[in-house]
């Protein structure tokens, strides 16, 4: 930034100083169906990621996070994907997105990783849903499958970032505030959803408590990575100045309460107490799960929804020690 | 630029992504919407309507460079007469021209904070931000990716 030539413009006289009150750059348009889709993807990539780790142990024991990841991938793809359509306001034409690819756009870089991992998670699901079926592959067939799972699990791990730099890569104050974080809190709460949604998904085929166990030190590492960045990307947004964005929306206590309380405190709370009492199961084992992925839903709702009217009239991009700063 | 109406679906990503809150989305036809500078008056060797109907001539097209030349002209002959606050916006190396924007194609002469006209004061290319941002969201999740198969192969010897 050029501050010399920052510091020659005239300063506003008299505090929020604007144009007859209009925000000089536009609010989204997008609602809940993007921010689920947010959501889903993260899911549904982390699902995948953990999925791939898992088949690349090859510990026939962990046969049912492989094949639950496969589904999970699967079903956040085919959910994922007519979210996005439906969003479009003209949806007939979704398939204009495929007509380029341009990498200073995060829509489009988050098609192609669509269209890359949407595909390989149905030719991965459709392989696990023969195997289930008893059919039992050839040793080319289980090589193919193996080499598959490497571009799923990487695709996968776009699929649970790009949504941060989707938002960031917007003039919206509170998504511009901090590239960087929010992105990777994006991606430890993908993680963190990822293997609460396995755990759900193995609670119905008894897992053993052995993968129980992995997926509970998975769901604890990125929750706690997730609780950091979220308590970092508070910060950021209080020195930008743009917190107030959050709490005007309405949203501020969901954020609050939902998002880090319940999303990434609550489970690293419990993860420390079972690893310190580990015979005392005093919750049933789905709250905690249940509890990762409502935070993380709550998360993307109140990020990535639209947020309220000063989410555009704040501006956080101004050097705060300089005098310019009639908006802060 | 210029939104090419065949072709846009209507995802709405320009409206938030304009640094200068131009573009918007109709919501009677689905498209994205912003000012063409009369692409058929281009076509047809006019200018924009606007330069050319404006009474004062404070609008003007033209080719970039001769235009900077004429403002920064305009803009010394100000500060003789004594209008001392008079400078540009969105010329190369002027205010409006920050955070990655080299120029603006369409750049103004100013004589009071750029907010009085619905100006932000410091734009930056939001494609700036997107390596960045990718870059520290793959990290974090190749992070995690690694620490699950490390827990994922810990348990190995015990399930055997």
């Amino acid at each position: 930034m050029n501050d010399t030539a920052l510091l020659s413009v005239p300063a506003a006289d008299e505090q929020d100083v604007t144009y007859y009150g209009l925000p000089s750059v536009k609010p989204s348009l997008w609602g809940g169906l993007v921010s689920s889709y947010m959501f889903v993807a993260g899911v549904g990539g982390s699902a995948q990621i953990i999925a791939s780790a898992a088949d690349l142990v090859g510990d026939p024991a962990l046969a049912p996070i492989v094949r639950n990841g496969r589904y999970i991938a699967l079903g956040a793809t085919v959910l994922g994907g007519p979210l996005l359509i439906i969003d479009l306001h003209t949806p007939q034409r979704w398939y204009n997105m495929l007509r380029i690819f341009r990498k200073t756009s995060p829509m489009s870089i988050g098609t192609w990783v669509l269209m890359s991992f949407g595909p390989l998670s149905a030719a991965l699901a459709a392989a696990q849903f023969t195997a289930d079926r008893g059919h039992s592959p050839s040793r080319a067939e289980q090589r193919a499958i193996k080499l598959l799972q490497i571009p799923a699990a990487l695709t996968g791990m776009a699929m649970s970032t790009y949504t941060g730099a989707l938002l960031s890569a917007t003039s919206t104050p509170l998504w511009a505030a901090a590239p960087r974080r929010i992105t990777a809190a994006f991606g430890a709460s993908a993680m963190a959803s990822g293997a609460a949604a396995l755990t759900i998904a193995g609670l119905r085929r008894s897992a053993s408590d052995n993968t129980r166990q992995a997926l509970d030190l998975i769901g604890l590492a990125a929750s706690t990575l997730e609780l950091f960045l979220l308590l970092s990307l508070w910060r950021r947004f209080r020195e930008q100045g743009v917190d107030g964005a959050l709490s005007e929306s309405g949203w501020g206590l969901a954020y609050d309460l939902g998002a880090v309380a319940i999303g990434a405190g609550v489970p690293v709370l419990h993860h420390v107490e079972s690893m310190i009492k580990p015979k005392q199961r005093s919750r049933p084992a789905l709250v905690i799960p249940l509890a990762v992925l409502a935070g993380g839903f709550l998360r993307h709702s109140t990020v990535g929804s639209r947020t309220g009217p000063r989410s555009t009239t704040i501006s956080p991009r101004w050097p705060a020690a300089s005098s310019c700063c009639a908006l802060n | 630029m210029v939104v090419q109406q065949d072709i846009c679906n209507g995802c709405g990503y320009c409206v938030p992504a304009c640094p200068f809150g131009v573009v918007d989305v109709s919501l009677e036809d689905g498209k994205a919407h912003k000012c063409t500078l009369c692409y058929d008056r281009l076509k047809g060797g006019l200018e924009p309507a606007c330069a050319k109907s404006c009474p004062t001539d404070s609008i003007q097209f033209g080719e970039l460079e001769e235009l900077h030349a004429r403002a920064h002209r305009r803009v010394e002959a100000l500060h003789a007469k004594g209008v001392e606050n008079a400078y540009l916006y969105g010329a190369p190396g002027a205010p409006g021209a920050t955070g990655g924007l080299q120029q603006l194609n369409a750049f103004f002469l100013l004589t009071a904070a750029p907010e009085i006209y619905n100006l932000p004061r410091a734009p930056s290319r939001p494609a700036e931000r997107v390596g960045p941002s990718l870059a520290s969201g793959l990290a974090t999740v190749a992070g995690l990716a690694l620490a699950s198969l490390l827990f994922l192969a810990a348990g190995r010897g015990d399930r055997q």
